[in-house]
């Protein structure tokens, strides 16, 4: 435990640098998730069959391992960024998606009803009305997401991309050495600790831009 | 099959097999393409050594065998957990154990395995262990969730009819739960088949070695072989188990 | 319901809408559910539409809004053909209220009702000033426009929604059981207070409901609708009561239709009988002195503000042992003067001597009426009964017709 502690007083700007690296790599992805991920929620979400097929696919990509798609990539897109946004954007986009279809749906159809009545238009209704409803959920589901690519934005070491990955497989090839653990340890606290911030974050994100009207 | 599959007369039914059908037949078509493919290639000494049906199938076995096996004891710990944690005295950890298992997502399975090998060893039970250890949180919280939703004016019903706890545990409680359990051990294989991927990096095998050697050897047609054959791998297991999960529950849920 | 001058101005005012073979047929059906339906609804009257369950009310009334949009026909607003104009903007122009209300929970009450007027580019100023006319007439304090509607009760909620539906002011209103989720004391008092309010707005009013009773108090005029909307009647109230068009429509009034047709009247309607007044300040002399040179055999004592106090018959003041204020029993059985007859006879059912006081809206004592006077209105009530009786009996026994 000491050694950790000495390890990283001594470390500490080069576990900062990654960190950084990782933060901005997964909000890179989540920021490009989100905008894919409500954009098809709001065309689909009144379609059954076309948000069921959306989904489907999108819940694939997660069944699909990591490694397995970053690998992939590889001839693709190369090393590095390329392949570490794809495959981390082709992950998180299920929850957001999901959530975004559920939170939509979930918009009281009275509500949607008497808004349509008012006479707004289908775009008025979508802005005013039904997102800002949904957005609680949709939030909810940006949470997820984020937990989910801070994890996997470690393998993305493997395929030359940025990020606390980085330190764990220093820490694999020095098995033997002295600083092995502590390179470990430190990227897995690393992402542990950003994804408390995140989370934090969009906690205190999600209740700001909540109306007082619908939080609980 | 479930009543319901029975009834597969008429365009209903014929939707409903093509449903179950489609993703074997795609996967199906995706592994064909990739052995034409493959077997038109001129494969060099390395690549031989790698892409030949012995090799593959000794590491499609070792994949499963992780997935498996950690899945099994993954299901058993979480379950068991997760109904002491859901009584009456100890619901109120339900909130802290949800929190937790948000977090616990972010944590990486890489980390964990190689944390698991370097204070302990590297081969094929630590590598279980570590598969476990990630996997716990989340069986753990969607077996809680689930059973609270078992619902309560139900559980009251029978302690009104004078069930002990015990019973209605086992004979209400748990065969309402078992859609949730079911859809817990899908989960579990499928996040496992996953984060196996990983565990060639703590010698414990599995097709990420392909992928691993494609990479370091700089040969693409080794690492595109390893991608395709594992995504085929985790999408054949998520099918079977999602079939499995149809015929095995319970008519009436 | 309004009063006879303002019912004859409507008759010949203008046709506010005008609904032209208007059907709706759904895909998934055979049958329309609207079949060819025409119909006038005159400025500023209220119209409701009624019927049993799935006979298209409130498809018919999407369709003057065109939140569904007709099969076949055409729509008139105000004369202009609006059957394909831009719904949005249409829309704009008509108010809506929905039985469950629909406020939009993620915004404060101000917002809620502003949102017509801002979709319609009105300033910051004159929509402020609106907002504060509108809670004042929907009876309720200004402290409410920044609160949300989660904070609001049911009877509260609906109040908004109708303020909501008229901030823009538009000419027309269209109403779908908007007291139905209401419990049915708040909802006696709001359609009370809708009454009270559609005299100062008058605005053209379309209103549907399953409920016979609430289509009676509310509507100018009432549709009585069969399935597919074909009308079975469309008149006032009264005609309907007293004359159903056929068996279907006087099946739908139900039982008591001719007790219904009382809620129509009210008290002022009738003559009061004679009935000896007294005051407490009077005397026990005095008080003697009118109750032998009555028959009725009982005095009602006023208090110094003419209201009604006491009753007292002639055994209690025979040997004045107690002051006035304590002699008898006290009077009860008080209506005002625009109760329904209805009400009124409710009240005389369950008072000492089957009798009811009248009074102002001060609570001044106007006339007492009783099972009598009642009668003999009712029956005054039934002329065109009467005549038609008679008209009936001449052919039969050949006189000649009228």
């Amino acid at each position: 435990m000491s050694s950790f502690l000495e390890y990283m007083s001594l470390n500490w700007d080069h576990v900062v640098e990654l960190a950084i690296g990782h933060a901005i790599v997964v909000a890179i992805s989540l920021a490009i998730d989100v905008v894919i991920g409500v954009s098809l929620g709001v065309l689909v979400f009144r379609r059954e069959r076309a948000a069921n097929v959306a989904l489907a696919i999108t819940s694939t990509f997660l069944t699909i391992p990591s490694f397995a798609l970053f690998g992939i990539f590889i001839p693709i897109f190369g090393l590095g960024y390329p392949p570490t946004v794809v495959a981390l954007v082709m992950y998180g986009l299920l929850p957001i998606l999901r959530n975004t279809v559920a939170g939509l749906r979930s918009v009281d159809p009275a509500i949607a009803e008497s808004a349509q009545g008012m006479g707004m238009s289908a775009t008025q209704r979508l802005f005013r009305i039904e997102l800002p409803l949904a957005w609680p959920v949709i939030i909810a589901g940006v949470r997820v997401s984020t937990m989910l690519l801070m994890g996997i934005a470690a393998i993305a070491a493997i395929v030359g991309g940025p990020g606390l990955g980085e330190d764990i497989f220093s820490g694999l090839a020095r098995v033997g050495s002295v600083t092995a653990l502590d390179l470990v340890l430190g990227g897995i606290l690393g992402i542990v600790a950003l994804a408390l911030i995140f989370d934090t974050f969009f906690n205190v994100l999600g209740r700001l831009t909540t109306s007082r009207g619908i939080r609980d | 099959m479930t009543s319901e599959a029975k009834s597969s007369t008429g365009p209903q039914g014929a939707a409903r097999l093509f449903r179950y059908l489609a993703m074997p037949i795609f996967l199906g078509l995706a592994c064909l393409a990739l052995y034409l493919y493959v077997s038109a290639q001129q494969l060099d000494s390395i690549e031989k050594r790698i892409l030949n049906t012995d090799f593959l199938f000794s590491r499609v076995i070792e994949h499963i065998q992780l997935a498996v096996v950690s899945t099994v004891i993954v299901v058993v710990l979480a379950v068991t957990t997760g109904i002491l944690l859901t009584r009456p005295g100890t619901r109120r950890v339900t909130p802290v154990i949800i929190g937790l298992a948000n977090i616990g997502q972010a944590v990486p399975s890489i980390g964990l395995l190689v944390l698991f090998a370097i204070t302990w060893d590297f081969g094929f039970w630590p590598a279980i262990v570590a598969l476990v250890a990630y996997s716990f949180l989340s069986i753990l919280r969607n077996t809680m969730v689930g059973l609270q939703q078992v619902d309560r004016s139900t559980i009251e019903a029978a302690r009104g009819m004078g069930m002990t706890k015990m019973a209605v545990l086992f004979r209400i409680e748990l065969p309402l739960a078992v859609p949730i359990i079911l859809a817990g051990i899908r989960t579990a294989l499928i996040i496992n088949v996953g984060t196996a991927t990983l565990a060639t990096f703590v010698d414990a095998g599995g097709l990420g070695t392909v992928i691993d050697r494609g990479i370091r050897l700089g040969r693409d047609l080794v690492l595109v072989v390893g991608s395709v054959l594992t995504g085929v791998l985790a999408l054949s297991i998520d099918w079977l188990a999602g079939v499995a999960e149809d015929i095995l529950r319970p008519k009436g849920l | 319901m309004t009063d006879e001058a303002t019912k004859e101005s409507m008759q010949t005012g203008e046709t506010m809408i005008r609904l032209e073979n208007l059907s709706k047929v759904f895909p998934a059906q055979d049958e329309p559910a609207v079949d060819d339906l025409s119909m006038d609804i005159y400025e500023g009257e209220i119209v409701v539409l009624v019927g049993p369950s799935g006979c298209g009310k409130t498809t018919t009334m999407k369709m003057i809004n065109r939140l569904i949009e007709p099969s076949s026909g055409r729509i008139f607003l105000q004369g202009e053909d609006v059957t394909k104009v831009n719904s949005d903007k249409l829309r704009r122009r008509i108010g809506y209220v929905i039985q469950q209300i629909g406020l939009f929970p993620h915004m404060t009450i101000a917002d809620n009702i502003a949102t017509v007027p801002k979709m319609l580019g009105w300033d910051k100023e004159r929509t402020s000033q609106r907002i504060d006319e509108l809670l004042e007439t929907v009876g309720m304090d200004r402290s409410y426009r920044d609160r949300y509607p989660k904070e609001l009760s049911g009877g509260q909620r609906q109040r908004i929604g109708v303020a909501r539906a008229m901030a823009a002011d538009p000419p027309v209103l269209l109403m779908d059981e908007p007291f139905g989720a209401i419990d049915p004391i708040t909802r006696d008092r709001l359609q009370d207070e809708f009454l009270r309010l559609q005299q100062e707005i008058r605005k053209t009013i379309v209103f549907v409901t399953h409920d016979i009773d609430e289509a009676i108090k509310m509507g100018d005029r009432i549709a009585i609708l069969k399935q597919q909307s074909k009308i079975a009647q469309y008149d006032t109230p009264e005609k309907i009561l007293t004359d159903p068009a056929d068996d279907f429509v006087a099946d739908f009034i139900g039982g008591g239709a001719s007790i219904k047709r009382l809620s129509l009247s009210s008290v002022e309607d009738i003559e009061p009988a004679d009935w000896p007044v007294a005051r407490l300040t009077d005397g026990y002399e005095h008080v003697q002195e009118k109750m032998r040179s009555s028959e009725k055999g009982y005095v009602l004592l006023l208090d110094v503000r003419d209201r009604p106090s006491r009753w007292v018959g002639a055994e209690d003041i025979e040997h004045e042992e107690v002051s006035l204020e304590e002699a008898g029993r006290p009077a009860v059985a008080i209506v005002e003067a625009n109760a329904s007859l209805y009400n009124t006879l409710d009240t005389m059912i369950t008072s000492y001597k089957g009798s009811a006081i009248v009074v102002d809206g001060e609570g001044r004592y106007q006339g007492v009426v009783d099972f009598d006077t009642v009668l003999e209105a009712i029956n005054a009530m039934r002329p065109e009964e009467q005549t038609r009786d008679r008209a009936k009996r001449d052919v039969q026994t050949g006189n000649g017709g009228l």
